[in-house]
Order: structure tokens, then C-alpha cells, then sequence
């Protein structure tokens, strides 16, 4: 987790969301790491999770062999590739994600059990949550009390009269 | 014939086969009634005022009654009004874990309550309201799911767009998924980026269990997205210049202007054309990405369907929500 925090502080210095993650094999050893690049690459799929993914590259890995170390809770997207890529056995995460996550929050993973679809390929991990939360969500504060620069302003609200 | 009415017989084609992907199904006729049991009870008219104060102190219809009204008039011959009054307690669960601090207020009107059989759900229609109406007065507030039916132009791109992606999909080399998607800018009806699927299946690996990491989720959509993403340092650079990116892009390849605003984000105001429904990863990348609608051709036997199923693209919790379309192609029957 001391990892994907150190990720996450980098993130936040690029300006970005500040949200890391490493992956671990089993014998304890980090096979590669991740942080949000999603403002940097201007793509909204370069999150954490999916820029490890990338930086595995052509390796190989047996079914649920790593376990995925990250800050914040994978949003739905990343949650759904997780699941399809098929090589996390377990997924520990920092502070949960209301807006987006989807190990829980917005969905839960249960729904890939229950689809009955996608066969052989994929493989829905156990969850752990609440680790090192506190500093996670500190360093979301952290950001969030500068902005994303790079967001559309947000429309005003009507008033209501 | 005209080439109008060619036009005309397309669109009505289209219009005849595409169907709306939403949370509700309201947009697509009307649905079966949702019911649910709640707790009611006759009360007299001198009460209803102070009862219903009390009442939305100790049982107020936040637990997901909010569309029904509390109270409604029955006509009734034998009382001297003409009519009685009955009115919403709760639901029936509620009733059993509040009921014995709630009787206890309400045991001085000396009313009995009784279940009652009540739609569980708002009508998003007026149509819906007229007929749910039946089982007890609602509360209908339009334009919250209304729905801008499409014009004859937008169904004619629409239809050319989807048999575009179905027809390159077919291309699509052999040991990939063949889906294709295309992202395209709705005023200038130009493809800004198309996509096919590049995973590798895991499956083809079955033997020694292992999972090649590389390339298996670049899946058709997510392709697409990455190709239409510009790097912020590059973007800011053209942002001085006043350029559009693409229009750089344009100029590059000697062609027409870019339609994109200057201050494109991400994918905003884009429609995304896919051959085959988005698993959930594709559909929350797009949702992220701020995409205007989705439009597919077919159903997705091998994964959890994003929209149709999982319906994250009109998920309220999430920042953005979007339009979703099933388009056959296939079934569109017309001359053309």
C-alpha cells in the first residue's frame, strides 16, 4: 500500500486526480505500478489500474495470481476490467469511491457472478477495504481543494424561487 | 419514388427498429405496473389537517413513497360529507418495525389501518399516470424522463453510422473480436475516430492456464477513446494557437476543418457507434469520457452487457449520463 500512496503523491504533483496502485505477486514482490494520468494523456480510461495493466505488457500470469494494491476504490470501469483481465485474486483498496466505485459503491462485483457471462476469462476477486483510507482520502482533499484545472466549469444552478 | 421519400421510408424504417436502452423502460411503451403494500386508513375530514401534521413528523413517505399523494377522497354515501378519506401510513414493513411508536400517537383519532395495494413506483408518462392512477392518486412530474424523439435526419445518420461499424466489423482480422466502434461529431456528422478490437482473447490460452496481460482489454471502444485522446501538453500548445487538436490533425492531412470546439473535453457532445453492445468497462469509459449517446448493432452474448444490463450509462450516481440505443441493422427493411 506504501506503494500505491508513493504513486498516488506523484499523481497529485502532476496535477492529477491523486489516485495510485500497485500490483503484488505472491511471493510478496512488485510487478508494476500506476498512477492517474487521465488529464496528462487527456483520456478518461488512463486511470490507475489500467495504466499498470499497460505496464505489465506481454508478461503472463496465472488466474487471480497478483493482488492489486490502490488507494481508492476501482471505478466501475476499472472494476469491470479487473474482472476480464482475470489475473487479481484480491483487490485492496484505500477509501471507498461513492461517485464511482465499482467494488461496491456505485456497483458491486457480485454482478459478474451472477450475469453468467464472460466464462473461462474472468475472475472476481475478494475485496479488502479501509486500508491506510485516512492518507488516501487526504491526499483526494489535498487535490480537490485546487481543482481540476481541466474540467468544463460546472453549469450554475437555477435557483429556486 | 423521390429521393425524399426514400429518405422518408428509411427513417421511418430506423424508427421502427431502434430501441431505447434505459433504466426504466418507460421510453419504449408502457410498462407493467410495479405494486407494493402499504399500510392505509380512513380518517375523518375534521382530522385531516392535524393528522397530517403528525404524520409527516412520525411517518413521512421518504422511503421511496414520495410519488404517492398522502391523502384521497372516497366517496361514500353514509357518512355526511358524502365522502371519507383515506390516507397512506407506510409501507408495510415500516409499519411493523415504527407501528407500535406511531399507534401510539395515532391511537387517540381511533383508526384502524389496513393494507392497501399502491403502485411502488413515480409514472413517468401521463399515460402511465392515468392508469396507476387507478390504484391511488400520484404525483407526476414531467420532463424528468421525457424523452426528445428523433428527427427523421438524425435516425437517416443514425442508421448510416451503425451499418458502417456493422459492415467494417465483418473486416475485422480473424483471432479478434469483431467489434468496431467509431466516435462521431453529431453537428458535422463527421467520424472523428474509428477502432476495431485488438484483445487477444484469453481463451485462446486455455492450455497452460496462463493469461497473456498484453492487449487483453483493448477492446473496441477503448481503442477508440485512446485514438480520440490528446495529450494535455499537446492540446494546451494548439489551446494558445486557438486551434482546435483535430484541426491540427486536419491540417496535417491536407483536409476540410475540424468540426471540434476549441476547448474539446475528452469526448463531450461525441456519439460512439459500436457493432456490438460495450461490456461494462467500455460503457463506463465512455460515461467517464462524457460521451452524448451510444448506439449498437448487436447484443453481447460473451460479456456482461454495460447497458442493457448493467446500465451504467443512466446510473444517477455517476457524474454523466448518456443516451443508449439498440440498432439492428439488419432488421431495417427499406428501400434504399
Amino acid at each position: 500500500m506504501e506503494k500505491a500512496l508513493e504513486e498516488a503523491r506523484k499523481a497529485l504533483e502532476r496535477g492529477e486526480v491523486p489516485v495510485g496502485c500497485a500490483l503484488i505477486d505472491t511471493k510478496g514482490k512488485c510487478v508494476a505500478v500506476g498512477s492517474n494520468r487521465t488529464n496528462e494523456l487527456g483520456n478518461a480510461t488512463s486511470h490507475a489500474e489500467l495504466v499498470a495493466f499497460e505496464a505489465l505488457g506481454a508478461q503472463k500470469f496465472n488466474r487471480g495470481e497478483l493482488t492489486l494494491y490502490v488507494t481508492c476504490e476501482p471505478c466501475v470501469m476499472c472494476a469491470a476490467a479487473i474482472v476480464q483481465i482475470g489475473i487479481i485474486g484480491k483487490i485492496v483498496f484505500g477509501c471507498s469511491n461513492p461517485r464511482f466505485g465499482g467494488c461496491g459503491s456505485v456497483r458491486s462485483l457480485n454482478m459478474y457472478k451472477e450475469c453468467g457471462k464472460g466464462g473461462d476469462d474472468m475472475f472476481v476477486p475478494e475485496i479488502q477495504s479501509g486500508v491506510e483510507a485516512a492518507t488516501a482520502v487526504q491526499l483526494l482533499g489535498e487535490f480537490y481543494t485546487r481543482s481540476n484545472p481541466n474540467a468544463p466549469k460546472p453549469k450554475k444552478r437555477r435557483v429556486k424561487k | 419514388m423521390g429521393a425524399h421519400d426514400a429518405d422518408n421510408n428509411l427513417s421511418a424504417a430506423v424508427r421502427s427498429v431502434i430501441h431505447k436502452v434505459a433504466a426504466s423502460g418507460a421510453e419504449n411503451g408502457p410498462r407493467e405496473i410495479p405494486l407494493c403494500k402499504v399500510y392505509v386508513t380512513d380518517i375523518n375530514p375534521e382530522d385531516a389537517s392535524n393528522l397530517l401534521r403528525i404524520l409527516s413528523r412520525i411517518l413521512p413517505l421518504s422511503d421511496g413513497l414520495s410519488h404517492l399523494k398522502r391523502i384521497r377522497r372516497v366517496p361514500c354515501i353514509s357518512t355526511p360529507k358524502g365522502f371519507t378519506l383515506e390516507v397512506v401510513l407506510c409501507r408495510e414493513e415500516t409499519w411493523l418495525h415504527r407501528g407500535q411508536h406511531t399507534t401510539k400517537e395515532l391511537s387517540r383519532f381511533q383508526y384502524e389501518a389496513r393494507l392497501a395495494t399502491v403502485p411502488a413506483a413515480a409514472p413517468l408518462s401521463k399515460d402511465e399516470l392515468k392508469k396507476w392512477g387507478e390504484y391511488w392518486p400520484l404525483i407526476y412530474k414531467p420532463g424528468r424522463e421525457q424523452h426528445t424523439p428523433l428527427t427523421p435526419i438524425e435516425l437517416r445518420r443514425m442508421f448510416i453510422h451503425a451499418n458502417y461499424v456493422h459492415d467494417k466489423s465483418k473486416e475485422v482480422a480473424q483471432g479478434n473480436s469483431p467489434v468496431v466502434a467509431t466516435l462521431v461529431h453529431p453537428e458535422s456528422n463527421a467520424i472523428v475516430a474509428e477502432s476495431a478490437d485488438s484483445s487477444q482473447r484469453a481463451t485462446n490460452t486455455k492450455g497452460d492456464k496462463t493469461i497473456p496481460t498484453n492487449s487483453c482489454l483493448a477492446h473496441a471502444v477503448i481503442n477508440c477513446v485512446s485514438a480520440f485522446a490528446v495529450p494535455h501538453s499537446e492540446s494546451a500548445r494548439h489551446r494558445k494557437r486557438g486551434l482546435a487538436i483535430s484541426e491540427s490533425r486536419y491540417e496535417e492531412t491536407g483536409e476540410k476543418k475540424s468540426p471540434l470546439p476549441v476547448d474539446q473535453y475528452l469526448c463531450t457532445g461525441l456519439d460512439c457507434y459500436v457493432s456490438r453492445e460495450p461490456c461494462v468497462m467500455c460503457t463506463m469509459a465512455l460515461v467517464h469520457s462524457r460521451i452524448r449517446r451510444i448506439i449498437f448493432v448487436a447484443h453481447n452474448n460473451d460479456q456482461l452487457g454495460g447497458l442493457s444490463e448493467a446500465k451504467v450509462h443512466c446510473e444517477v450516481a455517476l457524474n454523466h449520463r448518456c443516451e443508449a440505443y439498440f440498432l439492428p441493422v439488419l432488421a431495417v427493411h427499406c428501400d434504399k
